[in-house]
């Protein structure tokens, strides 16, 4: 096998087959530690390996190709193309690579306890959902793989064991089943009018038809998508829901969904903005809930005394933000929303992956009941500290460059109020983020400290190898921003809508 | 008005009467199951306005009277050469839509049943305002 040939086999679509053949293998071995863990171990590998293996480009399997007549009748064959199509770019493999990360930490560093290969397997439907979402370019095939995605992360509460994550599994489940029919539902009204599924397909055939005036059944399936969106991205009215799911589950699992639900907004933003940008309140209403997002998100991370709710909250804030970046729907603004959600994932991941150590040594995550934990957990509380400074915004790290660029794009297209809006935003966010590492680090140590105050508590160092990973990426993109930027850019480029 | 010329008319009241009901089920509704059932209730509405758009008489995907108004004519300029053909078939799409729809429904609808059994066996109930009554507290 030559090296052409190898590199042809490296195609889009093994990012969502091998994870979903993965899975389902997991699922066969569950019960068997030894054989799960090793199986996990080289899933592991392949999954962070296969973004920066895999081709570039437009990958397309099923459908037909254009034929004249079917030999022996009559009947010809349309144009119509239903073929499966998968979108390649440097900012999908962005996108998959750091879901990669994130998902092999939230395995790896659990690998000390027995380990279920259905907990695993999820995981990996997880990848598998959210790799397609990002890279597809035809409605029914996102409608799909949303569903999977709602299933492993309400799959993924309901492994923590308690009643209350029961409970919040369930009220996911039911919402994000008649959010899903509202998605199906709309894209049978597109597929009733245009008979078609394939989002550049359809692009097109808008476009023409928008030359005529906006057919009211377009504002419905815009309306109905935008109701999916909103849940699938945790924006107002799913805030609440969202911050439930990420505050249930593990903090390493809720570190890898939280960065699910920012590229799945941008994911899916992008789809329903190439079919319904003629619409002209589109953009008014992204940047409505995005606005709504962000404060609610923030006013409720404040209050909050649990810390992964905190975190949780924090998190529907900064989607909330990246929302803004989107709705405003300027090339600059645009990107820098872009740019947010990959910054802000990184960022928000370290604060989890240290709420996981908390809980770990802890066992409980309740603020009034956690504390003094400065001296006990190394260089833990530094880390945390800077994933503090990185989530708000402050220089030299990512998200600062990302939030200023919002800031700057929303001055620049006539939204001045909206600047001043986002920095008392990341204020805010500063401030709640302090509130939790006070009540964690530096207030009083409770009864599980009492063995000595010079003893160190026990936590994985996995966590601790992860953290200063992402504060490295972090802070190397803070420094030379244009690395990621100058993708972001050409991607918003490239969708010839803005 | 013939029966056929009904048929697709009457399959879209049911999809928007079981939508309906589905949600007002959802949405107030106390027993869990009546909610889970509620949620199958909206995703067979939709399943079968997406069914019944595939039967072409009314919504015309790939009917003679579309396309001559120009909106759809670039993908289907094809089937301009026969309009007979393209007015009696059925589209076949949908059909392979609702299949994999149903599927994904059902794998939901399992979950959600077990996890309403998990919560009877703690709560000794089916209802919301017991089952939930931490929450609103």
């Amino acid at each position: 096998m030559n090296l052409e040939s190898l590199q042809a086999f490296f195609v889009p679509a093994l990012l969502v087959a091998f994870p979903l053949i993965a899975a389902i293998c997991l699922n066969f071995i569950h019960g068997r530690d030894r054989a799960v863990k090793g199986f996990a171990l080289i899933s592991v590998i392949v999954v962070l390996l296969l973004p920066w293996i895999t081709q570039y480009g437009v990958y397309w399997f099923g459908g037909h190709p254009y034929v004249d007549n079917i030999e022996g009748t009559n009947i010809m064959l349309s144009k119509l193309n239903l073929a499966i199509v998968y979108n390649f770019g440097v900012i999908q493999k962005i996108f998959i690579a750091l879901l990669a990360l994130l998902a092999s930490a939230a395995i790896v560093i659990h690998f000390t306890e027995r380990t279920s290969g259905v907990y695993i397997a999820m995981i990996m439907l997880g990848i598998a959902s959210a790799s397609a979402v990002i890279m597809a370019d035809d409605v029914f095939n996102i409608f799909v793989f949303l569903e999977i995605l709602t299933i492993s992360q309400a799959a993924l509460v309901i492994a923590v064991g308690s009643v209350k994550a029961y409970k919040t599994a369930l009220k996911y489940l039911i919402l994000g089943g008649v959010a899903g029919s509202a998605i199906l539902l709309g894209i049978s009204l597109l597929l009733g009018k245009y008979g078609m599924l394939n989002v550049s397909d359809l692009h097109n055939v808008i476009v023409s038809e928008a030359q005529s005036g906006i057919s009211q059944t377009l504002i419905i399936a815009c309306a109905l998508i935008f109701t999916g969106w909103l849940f699938e991205s945790g924006m107002v009215p799913f805030h609440i829901i969202k911050s439930d799911v990420y505050s249930k589950a593990r903090p390493s699992v809720a570190a890898f969904m939280q960065t699910q639900t920012k590229f799945i907004l941008v994911a899916m933003w992008v789809i329903i903005l190439r079919l319904f940008y003629g619409i002209p309140t589109f953009n008014a209403l992204v940047l409505g809930v995005a606005v709504l997002s962000m404060i609610f998100g923030v006013i409720m991370a404040l209050k909050q005394t649990e810390f992964t709710r905190l975190l949780a909250y924090v998190a529907v804030a900064q989607a909330g933000l990246v929302g803004v970046g989107l709705g405003i729907a300027t090339k600059a603004s645009v990107s820098a929303g872009v740019f947010h959600a990959i910054n802000d994932a990184m960022a928000m991941a370290i604060l989890f992956l240290s709420a996981s150590i908390v809980l770990q040594i802890t066992k409980t995550l309740n603020m009034h009941k956690v504390g003094g934990l400065l001296w006990k957990t190394g260089s833990i509380p530094l880390w945390s500290m800077l994933g503090i400074f990185a989530v708000s915004g402050m220089p030299p790290f990512n998200t600062y460059q990302s939030e200023f660029r919002i800031i700057s794009a929303a001055s620049e297209a006539g939204y001045p109020e909206l600047s001043v809006l986002i920095i008392l935003t990341s204020i805010a966010t500063f401030v709640a983020l302090m509130k939790g590492f006070y009540a964690v680090y530096l207030k009083e140590g409770q009864d599980y400290l009492g063995k000595g105050e010079k003893e160190e508590a026990a936590y994985s160092i996995r966590i601790e190898f992860v953290m200063a990973i992402l504060l490295a990426i972090c802070l190397g993109i803070g420094l030379f921003p244009q690395s990621v930027l100058q993708y972001v850019q050409q991607f918003v480029i490239s969708l010839g809508v803005i | 008005m013939s029966l056929e010329s009904l048929f697709q008319p009457m399959c879209f009241l049911t999809a928007a009467a079981l939508v309906v009901v589905g949600l007002y089920a959802v949405i107030f509704m106390d027993n869990l199951l009546k909610k889970i059932i509620g949620v199958t209730l909206i995703s067979d509405g939709v399943n079968l306005v997406l069914i019944t758009e595939g039967f072409n008489k009314m919504v015309a995907i790939i009917s003679p009277d579309m396309f001559e108004q120009g909106v759809i004519s670039q993908t289907f300029e094809n089937l301009k050469e026969f309009p007979e053909f393209a007015a009696q078939a059925a589209f076949p799409l949908p059909s392979a839509l609702v299949l994999t729809s149903i599927v994904i429904s059902v794998s939901i609808f399992a979950i959600m049943l077990a996890l309403a059994i998990r919560l009877y066996q703690e709560y000794g109930s089916l209802s919301c305002s017991v089952i939930f009554k931490e929450v609103e507290e």
